[in-house]
């Protein structure tokens, strides 16, 4: 199965950089997302529940590896995420460009085999839930960038992050971002 | 006088008892103490098993038990190849590898076990499949049958160098030569997709291992109760007379039911035995999809020689077959699909190839037609193609070649399924097409109808095609008659039945014999308790070999029944006459004995019997054919198609059939309908669509579409009797012909209902997406 979309944030893409680097905006953020950790170089363990149609509540273990990184423009994903419900296996190439002053584009295009129950029942759900899934994280991230940007002085619906403004991207900055996408996909996916 | 029950339309007998609940499923079994089983089946199409821990399942509230192959020992062993190839074909290579009880070393397709969980709820157990690790790593699917030859494809069976099972080639006179004189080669490439049989009951086994009395007792949905009982006595190493397997009432088996031995099938009485208590696995349908087996992906390079006059001079014809990931029925399907291809017709030089391919898909057996669809597809379609270049009707090229009637028997010089050459036995071709014809207005609707619909800018198309099946094959089946003083007929046979009418049609086979009435008689079948020797269900045989087993056990009662008679109303035999229950004397209705009354006579209490005769109204008798008989039959249809939304309305179905001397016609009118039902939905609903990496992307009925009511229009039937010099009854099967032809039915009657040049329907299953595109392809052709 091959996914290619694009989603345009309304922020610098420093912001968009340091919100993706705040595991708690994301929780929030992102339906399902139990579980955000590091679990080695280049790479990060999470757990997601999700439910699409008739797989109900399906629980994933996900494992992403990084490779091919090129901060702060883009990265590879290896995606490897197993559950009761079948598996995601694949990957995933993600780019951040800056589309003017106040904007960034984050195009993805992922390769990816998914297996078992969700692939037998839940394929004709996948696109069409699977998308709006996506689309609503994205742009519940976005609206907290405007939050963000609506003034340092109101504290908004979701906590100001606690990074000042970063002058590199570190790399649990790429990882957070990283798995954002992951989970952005699975849930297209779910 | 004698009452006609033999070939009249009594209703179903079984019926009242499955239209209100009163039939026994093997799901209705619950015994006390049982336990359920689920089974965790892997999500891969093809990895190798690098650990399997159930010890978390263990842990799950109410699981009893959790095994893996390792836990089998001894017991763990590949199923039995049960159809070896035919001995009688020369150029033959042929090498198997058979399914496993629980996967050890790797998975070759999604769906295959690797674990079973018991506990006291089939919910418990379910819960406690997820908590099985599974470790793997995953190895390259295998799709694609042309792909899986390619030297860089994943080896699926380790112990061979390539993934091609099989390698045939039969050949009947000189292809090259016919083709060489031809005024006309129409050479194409064909393809037919995979289905499933969807039966309206899944799959199930219930087993109940008694220690005390050393007794297994296996409920199954197997289409083959009495291999199956002898397979597991072998198996588990206790006899063949402590094994008793019940094949209840079952919701349609149409072949995969035949399948031995299933997984489950093996695993179920091993567990009850290790546990000492009944267990339960319910097939559910999801578990089906993958579980159960399949048909039947072929993807045929044919041509088709013809003289000028339209007449056949050979046919070539190389194909792939998709065996999936274990071939244990051997070569039957892809050697129906090489027979069956010739149909009716005189074809006097043949020369058909193929190569059996294993697959990381679900494994393939028979499903209703076993492999003859895809060869009748392949054959009319070309006739279709040769007439639309010869510009001749389809009918007349088809009259044309037609086996005259006094071509029987017709020797075609290759050899079938059961070994034996592919003798037709009798037939009568050019009668079933003009019936069909006639019934459907052929001649009219392309005069008048077609042009006055095209007018108003409809798209309606004719169909009609012509085909045979081979029917009835042996070994053997047998049957036990006895009557009880209470002058009840009681009638046992091997063969299981899944809705086939056996209750009522083997009754009416008895009853004629023995002058009783239908509900005298008690059919008993699918119970290894009741009678033991035979082989099962399958290949359109019930009716041939257990109804002629029914019949010539019928007969030897008969004549006991009438010797006694004769002796005790002091008569000659040919006297006797059988009717209303009673034997009497011709002319003297008052000299007359019940049959409860001389089956009393015939079991005394005190006193002599002859010495040398036997005790009882009581006799078991068998039926093995020399060869299969070949029935055979047309259909018709007429068809519109929208070719905005490309949907299609079946309006008219017509099916002229020959399925020799017909017992109950009712009976015969249901299974064509069936199968036309099923035959339409392996047209235009039902694929079974697998992705790159094998996963199956339509897993339920959701997206696995079945015709409803709405999809069949009302099949209208007619019968040409032409009987079998095989059997005394003269009968030949009819439970697959609806499915059979339908493909090359459906593509005929879309091309002519669309006319739009180029358009060549060469491929089933097609849908209303699929048909789109046929169209959109063939109109940007133009």
């Amino acid at each position: 199965m091959e996914i290619e979309s694009e989603f345009q944030f309304e922020g610098a893409r420093e912001m968009v950089w340091e919100l993706l680097h705040d595991p708690d905006v994301l929780a929030k953020a992102l339906p399902g997302a139990e579980r955000l950790e590091l679990a080695g170089e280049d790479e990060y363990v999470g757990e997601l529940r999700a439910g699409v149609g008739p797989v109900t509540a399906a629980r994933f273990e996900v494992k992403v590896r990084l490779t091919d990184q090129q901060p702060p423009a883009a990265f590879t994903m290896i995606v490897d995420g197993r559950g009761t419900a079948g598996f995601v296996e694949g990957s995933a190439r993600v780019n951040l460009d800056e589309a003017g002053p106040d904007a960034t584009l984050m195009r993805y295009r992922a390769e990816l085999q998914i297996g078992g129950r969700i692939a037998g029942v839940g394929q004709r759900l996948l696109d069409s839930v699977g998308r709006s899934m996506a689309r609503q994280s994205l742009e519940d991230l976005n609206s907290h960038i405007q939050s963000l940007r609506g003034g340092e002085t109101d504290a908004g619906a979701l906590p100001a992050t606690s990074s000042e403004t970063s002058s590199s991207l570190t790399r649990p900055v790429i990882i957070s971002a990283a798995v954002v996408i992951v989970i952005i996909l699975l849930a297209m996916l779910l | 006088m004698t009452t006609r029950l033999f070939g009249t339309d009594c209703p179903r007998r079984e019926d009242p008892r499955l239209l209100t609940g009163q039939a026994l499923f093997v799901d209705d079994v619950h015994l006390e103490g049982m336990l359920h089983v689920a089974f965790l089946r892997s999500d891969y199409a093809h990895a190798r098993l690098v650990n399997v821990d159930v010890s978390g399942a263990l842990e799950v509230d109410g699981v009893v038990a959790a095994y893996t192959a390792a836990d089998l020992g001894e017991y763990w062993q590949p199923g039995p190849l049960l159809v070896s190839p035919p001995p009688t074909i020369e150029k033959l290579t042929f090498r198997h590898a058979t399914q496993v009880p629980l996967a050890r070393d790797k998975v070759c397709h999604v769906g295959e076990p690797i674990a079973a969980v018991v506990a006291h709820s089939r919910y418990q157990a379910e819960d406690a499949l997820a908590r099985i690790r599974v470790d793997v790593e995953p190895l390259g699917a295998v799709v694609d049958i042309e792909a899986a030859l390619q030297p860089d494809a994943p080896l699926i069976h380790e112990q061979f160098d390539s993934n091609q099972a099989s390698h045939v080639i039969q050949e009947k006179g000189d292809y090259d030569a016919a083709c060489a004189r031809a005024a006309l080669t129409v050479q194409r490439r064909f393809r037919f997709d995979r289905g499933a049989s969807a039966p309206m009951e899944n799959r199930g086994v219930v087993a109940s291992w008694d220690a005390k009395c050393g007794e297994l007792t296996v409920w199954d949905t197997t289409q083959a109760p009495i291999p199956i009982r002898n397979g597991l006595a072998h198996m588990l190493g206790i006899p063949e007379s402590q094994v008793r397997v019940i094949a209840p009432f079952i919701g349609g088996g149409f072949g995969p039911k035949i399948m031995m031995f299933y997984p489950e099938e093996v695993l179920l009485p091993w567990i009850s035995m290790q546990l000492g208590w009944p267990v339960k696995w319910i097939e559910d349908r999801h578990e089906s999809f993958f579980a159960t087996t399949q048909e039947r992906l072929q993807i045929h390079d044919a041509e088709l020689s013809l003289d000028a006059e339209g007449r056949i001079l050979g046919v070539k014809d190389s194909f792939l077959y998709d065996a999936g990931a274990y071939n244990p029925y051997g070569l039957t399907l892809p050697i129906n699909a090489q027979c069956t291809l010739l149909g009716p017709y005189d074809v006097p030089a043949y020369y058909s190839e193929f190569r059996a391919v294993f697959t990381t898909k679900p494994i393939v057996t028979p499903v209703r037609g076993a492999g003859r669809n895809p060869g009748v597809f392949v054959m009319e379609r070309l006739l279709d193609l040769a007439a639309r270049e010869l510009g001749m009707d389809r009918t007349e090229i088809r009259r044309r070649n037609f086996l005259p009637p006094d071509a029987f028997p017709h020797d075609h010089e290759i050899i079938y399924q059961d070994f034996a050459p592919l003798v037709y036995d009798s037939g009568n071709y050019l009668p079933s097409l003009e019936k069909a014809a006639k019934m459907i207005g052929y001649d009219r609707f392309l005069a008048e109808d077609q042009p006055r619909l095209r007018a108003e800018g409809r798209h309606v198309g004719i169909g009609i095609v012509a085909y045979v099946e081979g029917t009835g094959i042996g070994p053997y089946e047998g049957a036990r008659v006895s009557i009880e003083p209470s002058g009840r007929v009681n009638v046992a046979t091997g063969v299981g039945t899944q809705g086939q009418g056996h209750f009522t049609s083997f009754a009416q086979i008895v009853a004629e014999q023995l002058g009783v009435e239908l509900p005298d008689v008690e059919v008993i079948t699918g119970d290894t308790g009741k009678f033991h020797w035979g082989t099962g269900t399958f290949a359109s045989r019930g009716a041939v070999v257990a109804g002629n087993a029914c019949h010539a056990a019928a007969v030897k009662v008969r004549e006991k029944v009438i010797e006694l008679a004769a002796r005790s109303l002091d008569s000659s035999e040919q006297e006797i006459e059988l009717a209303e229950g009673s034997a009497r004397v011709k002319g003297s209705p008052d000299r007359a004995l019940t049959l409860g009354d001389l089956a009393t006579r015939a079991n005394p209490l005190r006193g002599a019997v002859t010495p040398g005769t036997e005790p009882g109204l009581e006799a078991t008798a068998y039926f093995g054919p020399e060869r299969g008989s070949t029935a055979n039959g047309v259909h018709a249809m007429i068809l519109e198609v929208d070719p905005e939304t490309a949907m299609v309305d079946v309006q008219r179905y017509v099916v002229v059939h020959d399925c020799g001397v017909v017992i109950n016609p009712t009976i015969v009118r249901g299974q064509i309908v069936g199968g036309v039902a099923h035959g339409i939905g392996g047209c235009f609903y039902e694929q079974l669509v697998f992705d790159s990496g094998g996963q199956l992307l339509n897993a339920s009925f959701m997206d696995y579409l079945l015709p409803t009511a709405t999809d069949v229009p009302n099949v209208e039937t007619d019968h040409v009797e032409t009987p079998s010099p095989y059997n005394p009854l003269g009968i030949k099967g009819a439970g697959e012909a609806g499915a059979i032809p339908t493909g090359a039915l459906f593509a005929q009657a879309l091309e002519d209902a669309l006319q739009i040049p180029g358009l060549e329907v060469l491929e089933m299953p097609l849908s209303p997406n699929r048909l789109f595109e046929l169209m959109r392809d063939a109109r940007s052709d133009e």
